[in-house]
């Protein structure tokens, strides 16, 4: 596999999200790879922030987000959610708080972003995939929006914006059941743009983030905002309720249990 | 005397658990550089992070806000979406200025114009000192309202008044402010921010939770419209400032 410009933690602040420059792209690498990228409380936080950074460079055209090594990412860290989120009602409420403005600023965000999953693409890190303009999808990669076997309400992934990418019924059905949806499958439905192979996705994606921030800036920028006003409209009012039905979520027995069996493995 | 150049654009001054932030540009009266804004964001942010227990928003040496720095402009980089990269700034700080968890209160002493109203609008309560006076005169300037001001004067007063005051940019004293319903609490002239942080510690005593959750049902309540409205102002905004006449305009007002 090609190698990518080095990213650093400057933008972000955060060792576990590096930002690297590749001319008018910029490279967004979730880099946990101790824990298959899962995203931790530290990069949850440093995901409130970074796309309003990006958004400040002057320089930019386009990014592209990947994960390090094999993996997009696994989604959120059970073993601090337990300390965060079940124990604790405060920072519970800030921890939504900024799962809620993460979906919004990914939606408001100006420049075209390319989605290299690069490896499995669970629940927080599915949502931040499918967030994105384009999605390439690597052939050993999936998608799979975990929260409901695990006790929770998709409320910050799936069910936002699933059912303006696929019928409401396959939306339905895949975060009911929260199966695992490979790549080809993925792009079937609506979810995924292309398979990619593996061994080309990273390249692939900074390919096409290139031809992005080569196109005539504001066409392609007001573009995506006025395709994004779809994305906008449909998450009004139902972010809000899937975020607050999900925050009710954290004090259940079923939740309490699905950590405990993961922090037994 | 201050040193502008050095000092913070936007001010902390905690009491009590309560964050006062003001605007500090005194000498411009508080007039609102696109940089003002980065850091008001800083500084909410900040305030979430250490657990305030609420917001004061008011201007530096009793005024609250002139609006957008007229020397400065609105355009912000050499971009495609220069000519009004402020007003796209402004509009995201003060959704943030929304989401705020905890009681936001603007205190207004001698006028919040422009932008500056719409920053004291963005907040959950305002209270205005019985001298200070609210205008919209952007198109004496010749370009468009921004920061939510057309769409939040129309839902507001109706589609006539609204039009009254945004097209002939007419003062708006504090006593019919409060009759319209623009205003929390009309107070003496230079107890604004005594008053407001009266209130802050009055809400402090509630439920945080509940504080939190009530907010963002009021927000919830516009956000349909105004997550439509805001792309369309951004638009309107980058066309006025790209026409001559609005350089003209800002020359002849500076």
């Amino acid at each position: 596999m090609t190698q990518l410009p080095e990213g650093t933690p400057e933008l972000t602040g955060c060792n576990e999200i590096l930002v690297a420059v590749d001319g008018p792209v910029r490279i967004v690498t979730l880099n946990n790879p101790d824990n298959a990228n899962a995203v931790n409380n530290r990069m949850h936080t440093a995901f409130t922030r970074l796309w309003t950074a990006l958004a400040d460079d002057p320089d930019a055209r386009a990014v592209m987000i990947t994960g390090t090594g094999d993996y997009f990412s696994a989604g959120g860290n059970l073993v601090e959610w337990l300390e965060t989120h079940v124990n604790n009602p405060v920072t519970r409420r800030a921890g939504m708080r900024d799962a809620r403005r993460i979906v919004r600023d990914m939606i408001d965000f100006p420049l075209p972003v390319v989605a290299a999953v690069n490896g499995p693409a669970v629940g927080f890190g599915c949502s931040i995939a499918v967030l994105c303009d384009i999605v390439l999808m690597s052939d050993r990669a999936y998608f799979a929006d975990t929260h409901v076997a695990s006790g929770l309400v998709a409320g910050d992934g799936g069910s936002v914006l699933w059912p303006l990418l696929m019928s409401l019924l396959k939306a339905k059905e895949y975060l009911m059941l929260g199966e695992r949806i490979k790549a080809d499958k993925a792009v079937e439905l609506g979810l995924a743009n292309r398979v990619v192979p593996h061994a080309q996705i990273k390249q692939e994606g900074l390919a096409i983030a290139h031809r992005l921030a080569a196109l005539p800036p504001r066409a392609v920028q007001d573009t995506k905002r006025t395709l994004n006003l779809h994305a906008q409209r449909a998450i009004t009012g139902i972010l809000e309720y899937g975020i607050s039905a999900e925050t009710e979520c954290f004090t259940t027995p079923e939740h309490r249990a699905a950590i405990d069996k993961f922090l037994d493995r | 005397m201050i040193d502008d150049a050095n000092a913070p654009l936007i001010r902390r001054e905690d009491r009590d658990g309560v964050a006062v932030v003001l605007l500090n540009r005194p000498r411009q009266r508080n007039a609102l550089r696109y940089e003002s804004w980065t850091e008001l964001s800083a500084v909410l942010n900040n305030v979430i992070a250490d657990g305030s227990r609420g917001v004061v928003l008011a201007g530096a040496d009793g005024f609250f806000c002139a609006g957008g720095d007229l020397k400065s402009g609105p355009a912000h980089g050499s971009g495609p979406f220069g000519p009004a990269g402020r007003v796209e700034h402004a509009q995201r700080v003060m959704e943030q200025l929304k989401e705020v968890p905890v009681p936001t209160i603007a205190a207004v002493e001698g006028a919040a114009v422009g932008l500056g109203w719409s920053l004291a609008l963005s907040c959950d309560l305002v209270v205005c000192a019985s001298d200070a006076f609210f205008a919209a005169p952007f198109v004496a300037r010749a370009v468009v309202p921004d920061g939510g001001l057309a769409w939040r004067l129309t839902q507001q007063l109706g589609r006539h008044r609204a039009a009254s005051l945004l097209l002939r940019g007419i003062r708006l004293s504090a006593a019919e402010a409060e009759r319209l319903g623009l205003v929390t609490d009309v107070v003496e002239p230079g107890s604004a921010v005594d008053r407001a942080l009266e209130i802050a510690n009055e809400l402090a005593q509630a439920d945080s939770g509940a504080v939190e959750m009530t907010k963002r049902l009021i927000n919830s309540a516009e956000s349909a419209q105004l997550a439509a409205f805001h792309p369309l102002e951004l638009a309107m905004a980058t066309v006025a400032q790209q026409r001559s006449a609005a350089t003209e305009g800002r020359t002849a007002f500076s």
